[in-house]
């Protein structure tokens, strides 16, 4: 009986053993492919010339980036969308144009908004987040808003190139679903 | 609560029963180690299923993609090691069932009422190699996708249905995008499915006939247990060859090569355990190949599977000399084809340089694959587009006519009949200085065997030092030096660090001023175009560039060019030079050392431009 019961114990060492063989690089590899990858920093960019946006009026303008997808690289493509809203020029402040910058990313699910019909408000075509011009949530008709937060600004200021005004965007990205403005990580 | 949840079970499923009986399990004829073939068999395919099913999670089946998403699992050493075991199971499980078949044919295991045993088993066989070859082919490799083509018209040459079966296999005329999703198919759904449903009944039959169920022994005493007794026995068999492959599949790893492109030649061979066909076909020349392609294999198989009902017409005495002659003539049959395969490929000068080169190209597309990622044009353009690797080729094909390209020691390309100068180093402070030193100009790696031997260039320099003793002539040959460094600063070789700034602009002065170069040469505002090669930018990535293109242009020799042909001489008509402005650019590139190295360190690739968006702002 001492026999079988060690011949039990070394059985059961050694289907362990192999069974890790291959189940400890089997999790590892796993984990390591489903990683997200960190977002490509994208340097400031140039989106829209000033004098091509209407005051009050939202217009939606792309951000190219480099984006690495798993294995290839896409030197430049479309990383997102912005919305730009120019400001009614605050005279006595003396400064000139004033643009402000929303990324077009629902902080809901991460939809892309859209312009609502009537030009006075975001609308997210997913699960009716409404935004508005200023970026904030809406409360309409009732509805509860599914984003707990409003559309996140982004950092964004006028440049001159070879005499002309040009609106220049920070792309950043947040963490979806909350209502602290977290950059993703 | 757990109990009460497994009566529950169990009154569902009886699997109480069932435990009893795997439990109760007996080896009548006592436990064995000719056993644990079969069982280890039966575990390595459930190592490959579930190392299969990993790297399912990440591979895509392309022509675009396979390579990339195979080399995405390389850069993971556990994605590496799973493949690694992937690849070497499927070895050690041909192995086990030739060593399995021979266990079964050496002790009659076959004779009724296992006749269905034997043929499923057998079948296997077969099904289990093609399983193997199909995935072969998947990471889109030069050595795995060359083979499928060969045995793809192999099939092809197959009577009646070949042609349509090969046609199946490549998805279409040419290997491609089908014929990959094709081979992903068979690998992890047909050919698993068909072998899967053969092993049901094979194992099926096996526990109708073959384990003992009364517990009784044949003697009638008490049969030994199945578990731990035979268990213990095929856990350390499957240890120790779990071992082996973990050991393989850390230290060698699967082999991957470069991605396929046609422009890569190579020897192609089959794998190991087909060899001895490969070394057949070369018996049966001409019509008569699908003699052993088709025709032995399946009298084969055909001749095997009919065994049991042959050998129950023979005596016991000549049945075991008849098996004895099967399996010692079919083992020698097979390493005799094998080593005689090997052992003429082991002479092959022409397939071991094949395979050195392969090895080289398959080192350096991993290389920039690691620092570049795969370019959305696909894998192949990492060759494609690499001076290194291209670089050589180009030169060879276009420019050894008369150039050499040899270091010191004299290795490298040598000219077919050097008439023109040595171009190893071009550019270089070194290659400069020899160029102005009046020993070396006329001689063999300048000018010497050129339309200039006798021209102003080398007139000059000889005529400079003519009758120049001792410290005189030490002068000058500093200046020559400092010549060098300011050339060698216009190059900019990233082999090569710069002079510091004040030594090139006194040099620079030194040239126009003392030396006359610029008499001749431009050299940035000084001296004028026309008579001899500009000197602002000399050497340059745009210099070599437009020196290849058209060394007739005023900027370099003009009309005074010796036989240099033009190989892009028209900027607007890139498809009229004998090179293409690409293939120009990357014969520049190789010339002056320009290429990524893992070990050198280069500028970190260059983010996107920033470009203004005033399409969509409108």
């Amino acid at each position: 009986m001492q026999r079988r019961n060690l011949l039990k114990w070394l059985s059961a060492a050694l289907s362990t053993m192999c069974a890790s063989i291959i189940a400890v690089p089997g999790v590892r590899y796993l984990f390591a492919t489903v990683q997200r990858d960190t977002p490509q920093a994208v340097p400031p960019q140039r989106v829209a010339r000033l004098n091509d946006l209407p005051i009050g009026e939202p217009v939606e303008a792309a951000i190219t980036g480099r984006r690495r997808d798993a294995w290839s690289i896409y030197p430049e493509e479309t990383v997102g969308r912005v919305w730009l809203v120019r400001r009614e020029a605050d005279e006595s402040a003396g400064s000139g144009a004033r643009v402000d910058c929303y990324s077009s990313v629902c902080p809901h699910l991460r939809c892309n908004v859209s312009l609502d019909p009537s030009k006075q408000s975001f609308i997210c075509p997913c699960h009716r987040g409404r935004f508005g011009l200023e970026g904030e949530r809406l409360q309409t008709d009732g509805q509860r808003n599914p984003a707990n937060r409003g559309l996140d600004a982004l950092p964004c200021q006028i440049v001159e190139v070879n005499g002309e005004p040009w609106v220049e965007v920070t792309w950043q990205e947040f963490e979806p679903g909350i209502s602290a403005k977290v950059t993703m990580s | 609560m757990i109990c009460g949840l497994r009566d529950w079970m169990n009154d569902r499923t009886g699997y109480r029963e069932g435990l009893k009986r795997l439990q109760n399990r007996t080896v009548p004829e006592g436990p064995k180690w000719g056993y644990t073939p079969a069982v280890c068999l039966l575990w390595l395919l459930v190592i490959e299923c579930v190392t299969g099913f990993l790297l399912m999670a990440t591979y895509s089946p392309s022509a675009q993609t396979a390579w990339a998403s195979v080399h995405f699992i390389e850069r993971d050493t556990a994605g590496a090691f799973i493949r690694g075991i992937h690849y070497f199971a499927a070895q050690a499980m041909i192995v086990l069932f030739a060593i399995h078949i021979i266990r079964v044919l050496w002790t009659a295991a076959f004779r009724a009422p296992l006749e269905l045993v034997w043929a499923t088993g057998l079948l296997l066989m077969p099904l289990v190699v093609v399983w193997a070859i199909t995935g072969n082919p998947l990471s889109g490799s030069v050595i795995g996708m060359s083979q499928i083509e060969v045995e793809g018209n192999i099939l092809g040459a197959t009577p009646i249905v070949g042609p349509i079966m090969q046609r199946l296999l490549i998805g279409g005329s040419q290997v491609g995008h089908l014929t990959l999703t094709h081979l992903y198919f068979l690998h992890v759904a047909l050919m698993p499915v068909l072998v899967l449903t053969l092993l049901a009944i094979h194992i099926w039959q096996i526990n109708r006939h073959g384990l003992s169920v009364t517990g009784k022994a044949p003697d009638g005493s008490l049969a030994v247990s199945y578990f731990p007794y035979q268990t213990i026995r095929n856990l350390t068999v499957l240890t120790m060859i779990l071992g082996t492959i973990a050991w393989l599949a850390w230290r060698h790893g699967a082999p991957f090569e470069a991605p396929v492109d046609p422009q890569i030649t190579h020897v192609p061979r089959p794998e190991w355990y087909f060899l001895f066909l490969f070394e057949l076909r070369g018996y049966f020349v001409g019509d008569a190949e699908v003699v052993a392609t088709v025709v032995i294999p399946i009298a084969v198989l055909l001749f095997l599977l009919l065994l049991p009902w042959l050998d129950r017409r023979l005596p016991r005495p000549v049945s075991a000399v008849f098996r004895t002659v099967i399996v010692i003539g079919g083992c020698g049959v097979w390493s005799w084809l094998t080593l005689s395969s090997l052992s003429r490929d082991w002479k092959d000068k022409e397939l071991l340089a094949s395979k050195e080169k392969l090895h080289a190209l398959s080192t350096r597309a991993r290389e920039l694959a690691d620092y570049h990622s795969i370019p959305i044009e696909g894998p192949a353009s990492l060759l494609r587009n690499d001076a290194k690797t291209r670089g050589p080729q180009l030169f060879e094909r276009h420019c050894a006519s008369c150039h050499s390209h040899t270091d010191e020691s004299g290795t490298g390309i040598v000219a077919e009949t050097p008439s023109a100068p040595n171009l190893f180093g071009f550019g270089s402070e070194r290659w400069i200085a020899g160029l102005l030193d009046p020993e070396k100009i006329g001689g063999e790696h300048y000018f010497g065997n050129t339309g200039f031997a006798e021209g102003d260039m080398v007139g000059t320099v000889v005529d400079a030092f003519d009758g120049l003793e001792g410290e005189d002539r030490d002068n000058l040959t500093g200046q020559m030096r400092q010549v060098a460094v300011v050339l060698a600063a216009e190059a900019a070789l990233p082999n090569q660090a710069a002079g510091a700034a004040s030594d090139i602009e006194a040099g620079k002065v030194l040239m126009t001023d003392e030396l006359g170069c610029a008499d001749c040469h431009k050299l940035g505002d000084n001296g004028e175009l026309g008579s001899a090669p500009d000197l602002t930018g000399y050497a340059s990535r745009d210099w070599l560039i437009g020196f290849i293109s058209d060394p007739r242009h005023e900027r370099f020799y003009g009309e005074n060019n010796d036989r240099m042909p033009s190989f892009a001489p028209n900027p607007d008509d890139p498809k009229a030079g004998v090179l293409s402005p690409a293939d120009v650019a990357l014969l520049a590139d190789w010339l002056r050392g320009d290429w990524y190295e893992p070990d050198r360190p280069t500028e970190p690739v260059p983010a996107a431009k920033p470009s203004p968006q005033s399409e969509d702002a409108d």
